[in-house]
């Protein structure tokens, strides 16, 4: 996404936004550490964590930047994917009852 | 893989024309069921907003696909009238975040462009959870009614 025009890609300004964001450098391991902080605290990550066999389980403590992104990403994918399915099910259900409704109508 | 590239198209392109395929239906209404394709273009709606306003005569999507997918498309009309599309494919494995753009130069995508992608994401989830699942995204418990 680094490619996108500057014009059309605003994650910048959000980032500036956030309070107490930290310098973000592309340089150094130990500016994502920081960085990190404010994006993806230990606790959030935990509270998102999910059991999946397509991690290795290690403590998240250990994890690096570059693992928990992955994690995290992985983790808000199961989550909506999860709701999305049961949005559909939900609408089904509704969808059978009311067949069910007019069956015994 | 192909089959996910597949629905990736079928999900931006679909059978609409083209300026209504991300809008809300028409016909919305909320005990309506929603097809997996509809709940992903409301949320495309919202993950293409995530990135500012949209340069007139663009198109973008920002969507999840899947459990493993997350999928960026751009579309303009170039200076010289012809129209540009790209479409970049995210791909969450084991050893990292696989990037193919237009279905070909792969790369694992690290350092900034791996942060921008969390927060990407991290807005994505937000909004869609509040917006689209009237979910609190900090529990995933329904918000009552």
């Amino acid at each position: 996404m680094s490619e996108t025009p500057n014009n059309v890609y605003r994650l910048d300004d959000y980032r500036q936004q956030r309070a107490g964001a930290a310098e973000f450098d592309n340089s150094t391991d130990v500016a994502f550490h920081e960085a990190r902080k404010d994006l993806l605290s230990l606790e959030e990550a935990r509270r998102l964590a999910i059991s999946t066999d397509m991690f290795v389980k290690k403590p998240l403590e250990t994890l690096s930047f570059s693992e928990q992104a992955i994690r995290y990403i992985a983790s808000v994918s199961v989550n909506i994917e999860a709701a999305r399915i049961d949005m559909m099910g939900y609408r089904n259900n509704v969808s059978q009852n009311k067949s069910d409704y007019d069956l015994a109508a | 893989m192909a089959s996910i590239f597949q629905k990736a198209l079928m999900l931006i392109t679909g059978t609409e024309k083209p300026g209504d395929v991300f809008k809300m239906p028409k016909n919305f209404r909320p005990l309506k069921k929603l097809t997996e394709r509809e709940l992903i273009q409301l949320e495309s709606e919202i993950g293409s907003k995530l990135f500012g306003p949209i340069p007139a005569g663009h198109r973008r999507e920002f969507f999840n696909l899947d459990k493993n997918t997350w999928i960026w498309h751009e579309e303009y009309r170039g200076a010289d009238g012809k129209m540009h599309t790209s479409t970049t494919r995210y791909e969450v494995q084991e050893k990292g975040v696989l990037k193919a753009q237009d279905g070909a130069q792969y790369s694992y995508i690290e350092g900034e462009e791996l942060q921008n992608l969390v927060l990407a994401v991290q807005m994505y989830y937000e909004q869609v959870m509040r917006h689209v699942y009237h979910r609190d995204p900090a529990t995933g418990q329904k918000f009552s009614a």
